[in-house]
């Protein structure tokens, strides 16, 4: 009896580990996304992600990201629709030109691009409580280059229920704008079939309005509340300095009493548009607070953002997320986010003849305006153990008409709300 | 695309999965953390390995675990593995990683956890023969698999 | 209106104070909750990122929460 017990004990044994020979203590997880968007009328983008994590058998993690971009259709150039004409627009690159029609937000539809950024990093335990991590990162498109690296370092308190993040980081960008770096509130010249947009490029010697500078600081705190809470805080400091204007976008330039376009001097054939101009620094900060709460077998995720910068802009987000968990790992999760900004000090919707302010942008994405964004995220597990989900989203940015609206511009839709579908797949392998 | 070796042992499964259809012994025994009792194991070196099935690094702990007691079951070593999983489902989930000559012991309220000061998880806690606590590893990790195979190797030689 | 400069100190401050919080918490054997899916702050790190990307480039503001922490509290 003992010898069978024996026999049938060292057999589970066999089985046992042969069961469990696939798990690797050295691990590789793969998550990757694709995602859809898509603005009716205007820009449309797909982006492309794969995360790559393995860690080794000390403890160590090292990830590669990769991702792909591309984005085509028009966007809002920033000047104000026209009433009873037609406006012609130079195109950035100096040599073609496109045209709206009366009554119709200007788009600027010269617009595709394609973006690859590459980054990496690679963290080291370092004793059981503390984590240090080291990142680079790059990324790549015709006429903008960003490249960076990042460094982090985390501690645990209090039997891991408290974990201090510290993180810095920094970037240097270049942007090499189609037709060069247009001097700031310059007119937009005609069109020179060919070549050309000479009149608008900067200075050659000012290689300096090409680049800019990021450099973050971040403090970050989870707290665990309860066994079923956890709290996350965390701020972050951001300092931009060098070039920040957008060089495709542009401000109209209005007639005082009419609020019609007004003439280009010297050539009343065409409109007057100058290109936006932004100032040189930023200061930005940033607090966030999330909370993580589980309720029966679903999760609740509330959190919060305050933002502020020395450009007047001020802005609040609320994002509320609710997990229904089922069996076998599948759960359907509902989602809403709440977006309101205040506009940058410099925000001009249009600018009035004779005026030369030295900074103005009429980017909507500056103004005031509020976005609200309702997703439903559904996501499995298959028979592998692989993660698979789908998520749809409706994002809408709606902004009121500017005050002190006169002549033709009171008779128009100055801040059309801009609406997108958002679709979303994601897949991981690995865990 | 078998290899011979890896031939044995799945040979053997099969012949324990028709054993199974043929009706097999009830579920594996696990003790109570109240019945579990450090002295009955007097003489022997004991290994206490606090697990959980949701403890990620316990997936690879518990093959190397295993392991050591198949090695040096026969020299005198005791695993002993107490889950604080909240329920025994969860804990029995698990049941298959671990080698039967290891004892397991079900914890849910984290009595034993509690009396032996667990700082986390998972963490193993090496008896020598006489009783006596002799060290406490937090954490697993494969690159110190063979250091605290050496130092049971070791506890194991003395006292003998 | 304008918030005074350094508004964000005392709250960075105030965060610092909170970590030493000692009481507040759960042992290391009463975290099966918090390593469920869903639990981990930062967890999705595809989706933070391709949210993120669609943010920054629609809206003003930038930052956002950090990711670490929570979890089984494992090794």
């Amino acid at each position: 009896m003992a010898a069978t017990d024996k026999l049938r004990a060292s057999l589970a044994t066999a089985c046992g580990l042969l069961g469990v020979a696939g798990v690797k203590a050295q691990a590789t997880e793969v998550q990757s996304g694709v995602l859809g968007y898509h603005e009716p009328g205007r820009v449309s983008a797909v982006e492309l992600l794969s995360d790559v994590k393995h860690e080794f058998a000390g403890g160590q993690v090292g990830t590669i990201r990769l991702v792909y971009d591309a984005l085509t259709g028009s966007s809002a150039s920033g000047a104000v629709p026209a009433l009873q004409k037609t406006q012609t627009f130079t195109s950035p690159s100096g040599n073609g030109s496109y045209s709206t029609e009366p009554g119709m937000t200007p788009l600027d539809n010269t617009f595709h691009d394609t973006r690859v950024a590459l980054s990496g990093g690679f963290s080291l335990p370092w004793g059981r409580l503390t984590t240090a991590s080291l990142g680079l990162y790059g990324s790549f498109e015709h006429d903008y280059t960003s490249l960076g690296a990042n460094a982090s370092l985390a501690r645990e308190f209090n039997r891991r229920n408290t974990t201090v993040t510290l993180r810095a980081a920094r970037f240097e960008d270049t942007i090499n704008p189609e037709g060069g770096v247009p001097m700031a509130m310059a007119a937009m010249p005609a069109p020179v079939p060919g070549g050309g947009g000479d009149d608008k490029r900067a200075d050659d010697d000012e290689g300096s309005d090409a680049t800019k500078s990021v450099t973050d600081l971040g403090l970050g705190l989870t707290q665990v509340l309860g066994r079923r809470t956890v709290l996350n805080l965390n701020y972050t400091n951001s300092r931009v300095a060098g070039y920040q204007t957008d060089p495709y976008k542009i401000v109209s330039v209005v007639d005082g009493v009419t609020g019609a376009p007004a003439p280009v001097s010297g050539d009343p054939t065409r409109d007057l548009y100058l290109y936006e101009s932004r100032p040189d620094n930023r200061v930005k900060n940033a607090i966030a607070a999330e909370l993580i709460r589980s309720l029966g077998r679903d999760v609740v995720t509330l959190s919060y953002r305050y933002f502020d910068d020395d450009w007047g802009i001020t802005s609040h987000t609320g994002e509320l997320h609710y997990r229904l968990n089922f069996a076998k790992g599948r759960y359907f999760q509902p989602n809403v986010r709440w977006y309101h900004q205040t506009e940058a000090d410099f925000y001009r919707r249009w600018l009035v003849e004779g005026e030369a302010p030295a900074y103005a942008s009429a980017d909507y994405r500056l103004g005031d305006m509020t976005a609200m964004t309702y997703g439903l995220k559904y996501g499995t597990t298959l028979k592998g153990g692989q993660e698979l989900s789908l998520r749809v989203e409706y994002y809408a940015q709606s902004g009121n008409q500017p005050a002190g609206a006169f002549g033709d511009l009171a008779e128009l839709d100055l801040f059309p709300t801009v609406d997108a579908w958002i679709v979303n797949v994601g897949y991981t392998f690995g865990k | 695309m078998l290899r011979p070796r890896s031939f044995l042992p799945l040979l053997a499964c099969l012949l324990l999965a028709t054993g199974a259809v043929a009706g097999e012994p009830a579920e594996r025994p696990v003790l109570a953390a109240a019945e579990f009792a450090l002295a009955d194991h007097a003489g022997k070196v004991v290994a206490l390995d606090f697990w959980a099935s949701w403890c990620k690094p316990c997936k690879a702990s518990m093959p190397w675990l295993s392991r050591m007691q198949q090695q040096y079951g026969g020299q005198g070593l005791q695993t002993v593995a107490v889950s604080v999983d909240a329920d025994e489902a969860s804990m029995r989930s698990r049941l298959g990683d671990i080698d039967p000559g290891i004892i397991v012991v079900f914890d849910p309220k984290g009595e034993l956890a509690a009396q032996y000061k667990l700082e986390g998880m998972p963490t193993t806690y090496l008896i020598d023969r006489a009783g006596k606590l002799v060290a406490s590893h937090v954490g697993y990790r494969d690159a110190d698999a063979g250091k605290r195979e050496a130092e049971i190797a070791a506890m194991l030689k003395e006292g003998k | 209106m304008r918030r005074r400069d350094g508004w964000w100190l005392p709250l960075a401050a105030g965060m610092a104070l909170l970590g030493g919080c000692a009481s507040m918490g759960v042992q290391p054997w009463e975290r099966d909750v918090l390593s469920q899916p869903g639990m981990t702050p930062g967890e999705d790190v595809v989706l933070t990122s391709l949210d993120e990307h669609i943010y920054f480039s629609k809206e003003a503001s930038t930052g956002g929460l950090g990711s670490g922490g929570g979890g089984c509290g494992c090794n």
